[in-house]
């Protein structure tokens, strides 16, 4: 772990621009995949709702820094917003469950992308434009780079934190039996809340990081539902609830679409549906938690466990 | 007669037009284990229930040590130091079994920022105590019917309570496995924990209660000792059915 971070640190030092921009991608998903989990992975709670903060805090950013507030001042606030909408948001829609619960976040998204259309102070359909970075591409390459990674190490920390103290364990015991949970003492409405609320900040945050690099916001690129759906997906592949399975999942992802784009121009997207079906079946834990049996059984247990998983789907 | 820890007064809830439970006064005593019987549907779940949070009464209070609990949630009640089992086992299945207990001392009674550590060691002693220390490290999935009963109620004491609701611990288990959770349930009694036991099997509820509830049709139709209650013939008729009590009629 503190091996991948160094070289993450180092990572521009020896790369080309291209590179750090791939890795700046990489990091933006790992960030919203690592938010998600906070919700869907430890709590259990289908969010699509990471997509609706991460235009929020895109937002946010592009309107003070066009009144002239400092970029850093902007993330503070976005984020901040963004937590505190989720709370307000959080109490009502997490009494909801299941598919009720996915189609209500779902209709945040679209709720945050119609209202960015439509006001004014947005720029509504039109977009927005916020004030350009001075300096040459080596120059704010890095230190979008570095801003990206600023964010994901933060996110990445409280993920670690929060899994090995009390908190994570209530979140977990919501998602494995909420009527037991609240049975063994758990406050589970507030528990909920304050998850959506941490799979929120970090989105917004990464939003502003976003804004300010693309320099030009529409409504329908920040509320993207596929930013939403880009994260589930990998936190799936890496491993739900796990520290490490939403950063291996964009790593592997992100670069698995590169390769597939370039062999396979035309159908990538046909592979890549194809590769998520064929996770979805064989690792539905994703990547981390088969590992993690592995080492447990050893490795001739692979075609057991994968065997079972499939058997899952039998009638 | 020690002090009531626990009381329902007028304890009524309605589902639709059914009333499944009807102005039922109980007192929980001290120390003391409290069997709850009935025939099925007679309201004892739903009574613990309305103990619990887990359903709020239409009518009537529920005072712990004097205190009016029936408006609170069920993890306050659990704060409070009331812990219940349940009569289908509710595990967290794909945690291990030390976890699921774990669970129970981190947040149950007076467990206002406890750590994972300290709450871990306090679940192995619990472990111990119900025999389950060597299925530590098992998926809680992957115990026997009767193990998970002893985890539900491993988890429920890593909560602390100072009362506990038992509801039907013994259903689905054979004599042997009968035979140590009485043992049990009398081993968690001596440790100073006040009991309130559901109960099927009349030979357990024999055995274990000090003082038998009779519920039928959500009315309370007799309280009393064990002996008592059991030679009560509206308790016959109700609980055992009239061709048992004719057959008691017969033997006398």
């Amino acid at each position: 772990m503190g091996m991948g971070a160094v070289a993450l640190i180092l990572l521009p030092s020896f790369s080309e621009n291209d590179v750090i921009r791939k890795w700046m991608d990489i990091l933006l998903i790992a960030i919203l995949a690592i938010s998600w989990n906070f919700i869907g992975g430890l709590t259990g709670y289908p969010s699509f709702a990471p997509a609706a903060f991460f235009g929020l805090g895109a937002y946010v950013t592009a309107i003070l820094m066009k009144a002239g507030f400092n970029f850093f001042f902007t993330l503070v606030i976005g984020s901040a917003f963004g937590g505190m909408i989720a709370l307000a948001l959080g109490i009502p829609i997490l009494r909801l469950r299941g598919h009720y619960f996915a189609i209500a976040t779902f209709g945040v998204a679209e709720f945050f992308r119609e209202l960015a259309d439509n006001l004014r102070i947005t720029g509504g359909g039109d977009g927005i434009n916020l004030p350009q970075i001075t300096g040459g591409p080596d120059y704010f390459t890095r230190f979008f780079y570095f801003s990206m990674l600023g964010v994901a190490v933060l996110a990445f920390l409280v993920q670690y934190f929060v899994t090995r103290h009390r908190l994570g364990y209530g979140l977990v015991a919501i998602r494995e039996n909420e009527a037991a949970a609240a049975m063994t003492g758990i406050d589970t409405t507030k528990y909920k809340v304050i998850a959506f609320v941490l799979s929120s900040v970090f989105p917004a945050m990464a939003g502003g990081v976003y804004a300010y690099r693309a320099a030009f916001l529409e409504p329908i690129d920040v509320f993207d539902i596929l930013f939403s759906i880009k994260a589930i997906v990998m936190t799936m592949l890496g491993g739900v609830g796990t520290v490490m399975g939403p950063i291996v999942g964009a790593f592997i992802m992100e670069y698995l679409a590169d390769y597939l784009w370039g062999a396979f121009t035309e159908f990538h997207s046909a592979f890549l549906g194809i590769i998520i079906v064929l996770i979805v079946l064989f690792i539905p834990r994703g990547l981390m938690a088969i590992i993690q049996e592995l080492r447990l059984k050893g490795w001739r247990s692979l075609g057991p466990i994968l065997r079972s998983n499939v058997q899952r789907f039998k009638v | 007669m020690s002090e009531a820890v626990l009381e329902g007064r007028g304890i009524t809830k309605r589902f639709g037009g059914l009333t499944a439970v009807s102005a039922v006064d109980f007192t929980l005593r001290k120390g003391e284990i409290l069997g709850l019987i009935g025939p099925n549907g007679a309201g004892k779940t739903t009574l613990l229930n309305c103990i619990t949070g887990f359903d709020s009464p239409d009518e009537g209070e529920v005072l712990l040590q004097g205190e009016r609990i029936e408006t609170l949630k069920p993890h306050a009640i659990t704060r409070k130091g009331i812990a219940r089992t349940f009569q289908i086992v509710q595990p967290f299945p794909s945690l291990t079994v030390l976890d699921n207990v774990t669970m129970g001392a981190l947040f149950g009674a007076h467990k206002k920022g406890q750590e994972v550590a300290r709450a871990r060691e306090a679940a192995k002693d619990k472990l111990e105590m119900v025999g389950l220390i060597e299925k530590a490290d098992h998926l809680a999935s992957e115990l026997t019917l009767a193990e998970r009963k002893r985890l539900e109620l491993a988890k429920s004491l890593a909560t602390e309570p100072e009362i506990l609701l038992l509801d039907e611990v013994n259903a689905g288990l054979n004599p042997a496995e009968i035979q140590v959770a009485i043992s049990l349930i009398q081993k968690i009694r001596e440790g100073g924990v006040t009991i309130l036991v559901i109960e099927h099997l009349m030979k357990v509820i024999m055995g274990l209660s000090d003082r038998v509830i009779v519920l039928h049709h959500g009315e309370k139709i007799a309280e009393g000792p064990p002996r008592e209650v059991t030679s009560d013939e509206r308790v016959i008729k109700a609980y055992l059915g009239d061709k048992y009590a004719a057959m008691m009629d017969k033997m006398s």
